[in-house]
């Protein structure tokens, strides 16, 4: 495969030390990365300083990586831990008004100019803060997987890869995921 | 299948993660039941809301800000190395010193040996110094060459340990330290005996019992005043002391 062995090239050169091989070995992937960092931790910032963390610490250890998986794959298992790492240490400090300062944020942020007439962006605005809102109230274990399931539209295979679980526990985990989601769904609307 | 199986499987249905057979069974329930459709209105809404969420872009100012980073890590990864390197020597250096520190040490004690055992010896030391302090007169060079004669005789610890065992003999016998009644008699009568005479004790020993074989070292004048030793041996048994030739 041509994309392998380019890839085996850049890694041997980054290793080396060679930061321009680097980025050019995650130019593919790092948009991606980014998505997932920020719908892992909800604002730019946390996730700029997650992704930069990421990258250093696959810059650092490139000598271990073993081909198994594809290196993208790997980035990306990394950017999960690291985010799911960050979360763990932020609940030890719990945030009151985080719901709806996100959900702000988020509609800041998020909502390019894709060409729809107005009504529908205003719809479609709605939506995506209520759908979040809703995302934000299941257990951080049920949102991971509709975040890469749903959002981020990755296979059940690559998501067992990913969450280092076979792919009977992704199925049953995200049966419940869309179970309380649902639940969630019909409270928040009464 | 019933409500309960149908609803277990909804999802994977709509990820296309079903067989083929599996596929089936759950559309055909899902045109007939009510329930089931509507879990699956919801799943699916929820599922399509979910992926119609706005592309998030990443920032612009993240190429320059990892750049930054990766050559910092460049660096702190060229100090650690240095710092590993430079702790590696000198522990080899350490080594290397206590190494030839300690062979040092080992050659010192090597050459210090004769002298230790010379140290040991009192009873060398001891008649040495007798003769020695008997004839201030004495030449040095006669006293060196008698001094050379004394060390053959002088130290019984020596002859008994190495040299010969013929003289050895009486000492294997019953040996004993203590100066019994008797022994205080027979050296009396050897006093009497060399009264105007100097000579030393070297030892004496009980060949058997109530037999005491005594050795001396007489020291004799020629008319020239040289001073010769000799080593004369008695055997004091039944209160006489003989000499023995």
């Amino acid at each position: 495969m041509a994309i392998n062995e380019m890839e085996k090239a850049l890694i041997k050169k980054a290793i080396l030390g060679d930061e321009a091989s680097f980025e050019t070995l995650i130019f593919s992937c790092k948009g991606k990365a980014y998505s997932i960092a920020f719908r892992y931790l909800r604002n730019q910032e946390d996730a700029m300083d997650a992704l930069q963390e990421s990258f250093i610490k696959i810059y650092r250890h490139l000598d271990k990586f073993n081909f198994e998986s594809s290196f993208n794959t790997w980035v990306y298992r990394i950017v999960v831990n690291t985010c799911n790492d960050m979360i763990k240490k932020s609940k030890a400090r719990p945030q009151i008004e985080e719901l709806n300062k996100h959900s702000h944020e988020t509609y800041e942020v998020d909502i390019p100019d894709t060409g729809l007439l107005p009504e529908e962006k205003l719809i479609n605005k709605e939506e995506t803060i209520y759908i979040l809102q809703c995302l934000e109230k299941i257990q951080q274990e049920h949102k991971e997987v509709l975040i890469l399931r749903d959002i981020q539209g990755f296979s059940y295979e690559e998501i067992g890869n990913l969450l280092n679980c076979n792919i009977g526990t992704v199925k049953s985990r995200i049966s419940r995921a869309r179970q309380k989601m649902k639940e969630v769904y019909l409270m928040e609307q009464n | 299948m019933n409500c309960n199986e149908v609803r277990e499987l909804i999802s994977p249905y709509i990820d296309n993660m079903l067989e083929p057979s599996q596929m089936m069974e759950v559309e055909k329930h899902l045109l007939t039941c009510d329930a089931c459709k509507n879990e699956y209105n919801y799943f699916t809404l929820i599922s399509s809301s979910l992926k119609n969420l706005p592309e998030v872009e990443l920032p612009e100012e993240f190429d320059a800000i990892l750049r930054d980073e990766l050559i910092k890590t460049k660096e702190t990864k060229r100090i650690v190395a240095k710092k590993k390197r430079w702790i590696r020597y000198s522990s080899v250096a350490a080594i290397f010193l206590v190494g030839i520190f300690s062979i040092a040490m080992y050659n010192e004690m090597d050459t210090g040996n004769p002298k230790n055992i010379e140290k040991i010896n009192p009873a060398k030391t001891l008649m040495k110094s007798v003769p020695a302090a008997a004839d201030p007169n004495a030449s040095p060079a006669s006293n060196n060459v008698e001094d050379q004669k004394n060390e053959e005789v002088i130290n019984p610890d020596i002859e008994t340990m190495e040299i010969t065992p013929d003289i050895q003999e009486p000492r294997t016998l019953m040996k004993t330290q203590s100066l019994d009644e008797e022994m205080i008699q027979y050296l009396a009568l050897l006093d009497d005996l060399h009264k105007d005479e100097k000579y030393t004790l070297i030892d004496w020993a009980l060949e058997s019992p109530q037999v005491y074989i005594i050795n001396i070292e007489l020291e004799t004048n020629n008319e020239m005043g040289a001073v010769s030793y000799e080593v004369l041996s008695y055997r004091g048994q039944d209160g006489k002391l003989w000499k023995i030739e």
